[in-house]
């Protein structure tokens, strides 16, 4: 005997992430886009594209538990969240001073624009403590019937930091230059809303 | 003393415009001079300092609020593109522009 459990797979999906960054700054939370822009489609400035990564985006998310049991009972009659941690990986690969701030924590950049007799140039200093900036996550969504537009998932996480081993390859032919970064969510897990694009607006 | 206390941010405004424009005005030069005006510009990350001319007057940060003309404004952000900075362009409240 068999069956054939339900399921819709439609609703399996594959397909890139997209990160952007921005300065996390007190008192002006960084926003979502509207609505109208498509997926895909750019978040105006101050929002800034993460760039190449070498393996895509990677989010984690994870949750520790206390289990609470009673002797009467071989299983848990409950569990508790003792701690949670939200982080986005990636492998950055586009190799810019830019790229770097984002990887090693925070900095400043002072960039110089060329003028007579003075050559263009750019300097990051790398900030003793870390920076917060804030990042949004922009993926496809799962599909709806009647669904003009390409449907997009989207979060913004509105206070990160950026900390992790940064170790760079400079290689001759084997690889490109990559930045490893983990953005870690310093906000209280029920401030993250993740919204779908579920159905046009009615005319 | 009530109980409240002054934060200040660095944003003077709202951000109301983020493009950086390509319509810079070839003559804008004639305005170079000019550091007062409508358009306020600053850096997207508040510590960094965008550098426009060949003195360190001429830069654009946080802290020193620098406003321009609409041309000087525009060539600066047409340069700030061309070194791949990001600069914001900030009206004061109540422009409902």
């Amino acid at each position: 005997m068999s069956f054939n459990p339900r399921y819709n797979p439609d609703f399996v999906l594959t397909g890139p992430a997209q990160l952007w960054v921005q300065p996390w700054v007190f008192g002006t939370p960084a926003a979502m886009p509207a609505d109208t822009v498509a997926l895909g489609g750019l978040w105006t400035s101050p929002w800034r594209a993460i760039g190449a990564t070498k393996e895509g985006v990677t989010g984690r998310f994870s949750r520790t538990v206390q289990n609470i049991t009673i002797e009467e009972q071989m299983t848990p009659v409950d569990q508790k969240t003792t701690g949670s941690q939200f982080t986005f990986t990636a492998q950055l690969s586009e190799d810019t001073l830019d790229t770097i701030r984002d990887a090693y924590g925070g900095g400043t950049i002072t960039t110089i624009a060329a003028a007579t007799s003075v050559k263009g140039k750019k300097k990051l200093v790398i900030g003793d403590e870390l920076s917060y900036i804030a990042i949004g996550f922009e993926t496809f969504a799962t599909p709806r019937a009647g669904l003009t537009e390409t449907p997009w998932r989207r979060l913004v996480i509105p206070k990160v930091s950026s900390a992790a081993e940064v170790e760079t390859p400079y290689r001759r032919a084997e690889s490109q230059r990559v930045y490893p970064v983990t953005f870690t969510s310093l906000v209280p897990i029920s401030a993250i809303e993740i919204y779908e694009l579920n159905a046009d607006a009615l005319p | 003393m009530p109980d409240t206390e002054n934060v200040e941010v660095p944003s003077s405004g709202p951000v109301v415009s983020h493009a950086v424009k390509t319509n810079a005005n070839p003559n804008a030069a004639e305005n170079r001079s000019s550091v007062s005006g409508d358009v306020t510009l600053r850096p997207v990350y508040p510590d960094d300092v965008f550098q426009y001319g060949e003195n360190e007057e001429d830069s654009i940060t946080s802290l020193k609020g620098r406003s321009f003309s609409r041309s000087e404004a525009d060539k600066i952000l047409k340069s700030a593109e061309a070194n791949g900075v990001q600069l914001l362009e900030v009206k004061p409240e109540g422009d409902g522009s």
